[in-house]
């Protein structure tokens, strides 16, 4: 009999566990408008300027949990070839397998693990970016900018700021490292469009 | 940018050609002029790998990227080459290499491409083969004249460095620059008086840098392909040579050959910089 009383709270508890889904994250889904968005990048240029660059294509989604930001979440995918830098030959430069190798890594892709929140309206994402096949973390601060309805077409929208830096090094880019600066600083200005 | 020139002289120039010259010499030293003087032109294959991984460092295992895969496309070629080299008659592994070394080198580096294969793609990397094949198979022809074989991989090297860069693309200019200052520092063991032979360890190593390199140039640059593809005429340049007065000579002989050789070089250097035209400016 207590073998029985056993295996049914162990058959209980298995379809419980077995059954369990974590519920729907809460947030909102707010894809990138891409017109309003920039994702930008400079590098020192043998200590005498900053050159910077941007890319103009790419997708993006973010899970928007203003209540618990925690809950939230950031992916964003981008073409590598689109990169520009305002210079053509320094464009083809940076696609060529010297820099960026877009034929061989056509995308960069970032995928945020946590998200934490430092301030009233400041927090700090770290996620997985991966460029040119090698995943390594990085953290961005992230200043959330403001959340409202468009004033004519009535949409949700979300923007926010995003910095940080990498070192190119880490993920192989090592040509001219002594010339033009291991240190990448990134600026994305993110306006997003609710789903 | 005094940094930068003592990074590509140093590392791209000064390091391979000494440790070309160094392993040359160290090869022939430890096992003897004969089984030694087999081995030497893994030389070539050592200096190369000596001055990619001070420039670009060592890269981790596995390799993600086709630069990287080089470095271990270099020293499987160093390593089996110098065995089929030590074998008593290497004759037919050498032009099993031939074959299956481009075959090998191109499937590796455009695996992406070939599993994603469209007709374009296709036919570009059966060319590839087929001048891969031509190459190796000339450059094993000249290989009973050493140091005729290192002035084609030199002149051939220096060529596609010239290229290249004209082409935007930069890390394979400086690669090519490594390959022939390699190519180089086994020369100066091998002339005036030629002492190694050029192996299939040159020609692996040597010749699968090349080859890695080119399949870059040809999968993943911008680099023009008419001008790139006329740099095969270097690999002839021996055969032009013998035409040429002093070709028996061991002092003159190699020079006629890379003065031959020089003009497919001067030649598609030209073509690739009228195509380029005003869109090539130095980048930085």
């Amino acid at each position: 009999m207590k073998l029985i009383k056993l295996l049914s709270i162990a058959a209980v508890a298995a379809t419980l566990s077995f059954g369990y889904q974590p519920s729907a994250k809460a947030g909102e889904t707010f894809a990138l408008d891409k017109p309003h968005t920039q994702i930008k990048f400079s590098v020192n240029r043998g200590g005498w300027s900053r050159v910077a660059g941007w890319f103009t294509k790419f997708d993006g989604s973010i899970n928007f949990d203003e209540a618990n930001v925690g809950n939230s979440s950031v992916s964003a995918t981008i073409d590598t070839a689109s990169l520009d830098t305002g210079f053509a030959a320094r464009n083809k430069h940076l696609r060529s397998p010297a820099f960026f190798n877009v034929k061989e890594f056509p995308t960069m892709t970032f995928k945020s693990t946590k998200i934490e929140k430092t301030g009233a309206k400041t927090g700090k994402m770290t996620g997985n970016l991966t460029l040119l096949g090698v995943t390594k973390p990085v953290t961005l601060d992230v200043v959330f900018n403001r959340k409202a309805p468009h004033p004519r077409n009535k949409m949700m929208f979300a923007g926010f700021t995003a910095t940080g830096k990498i070192n190119r090094a880490d993920y192989g880019m090592k040509f001219l490292i002594r010339a033009v600066s291991n240190e990448v600083q990134i600026e994305i200005q993110a306006l997003s469009v609710k789903k | 940018m005094d940094d930068l020139v003592t990074e590509v002289l140093i590392n791209g120039v000064a390091i391979p050609i000494g440790v070309a010259v160094l392993f040359a010499t160290f090869f022939s030293w430890c096992l003897g002029p004969v089984p030694g003087g087999r081995i030497a032109s893994a030389a070539i294959g050592v200096a190369f790998l000596a001055g990619y991984s001070a420039l670009f460092t060592w890269p981790d295992f596995p390799p993600v990227s086709s630069g990287q895969k080089l470095v271990f496309i270099v020293l499987a070629g160093v390593v089996v080459g110098a065995v089929i080299d030590l074998i008593k008659s290497p004759a037919l592994l050498k032009y099993l290499a031939i074959i299956l070394w481009p075959a090998a080198i191109i499937g590796w580096l455009g695996w992406r491409q070939i599993t994603n294969l469209t007709f374009e793609t296709g036919v570009t990397l059966g060319l590839l083969f087929v001048a891969a094949v031509f190459m190796l198979d000339r450059l094993a022809n000249w290989g009973t004249r050493p140091s005729h074989a290192s002035v084609v991989l030199l002149v051939a090297s220096i060529g596609a460095s010239f290229i290249a860069f004209i082409g935007a693309s930069g890390s394979l200019s400086q690669s090519y620059a490594i390959l022939a200052a390699s190519a180089g520092g086994f020369l100066l063991c091998n002339w005036p008086k030629p002492r190694f032979t050029f192996g299939t360890a040159a020609l692996m190593a040597g010749g699968g840098a090349f080859l890695g390199l080119a399949t870059s140039i040809v999968l993943f640059s911008e680099v023009h392909l008419i001008s790139f593809a006329l740099l095969l005429l270097v690999f002839l340049a021996p055969a032009g040579a013998q035409k040429l007065p002093w070709q028996h000579s061991p002092a003159l002989g190699p020079i006629m050959v890379g003065v031959v050789g020089a003009i497919p070089v001067i030649v598609g250097t030209a073509v690739a910089i009228i195509i380029a035209g005003d869109s090539f400016e130095l980048p930085f």
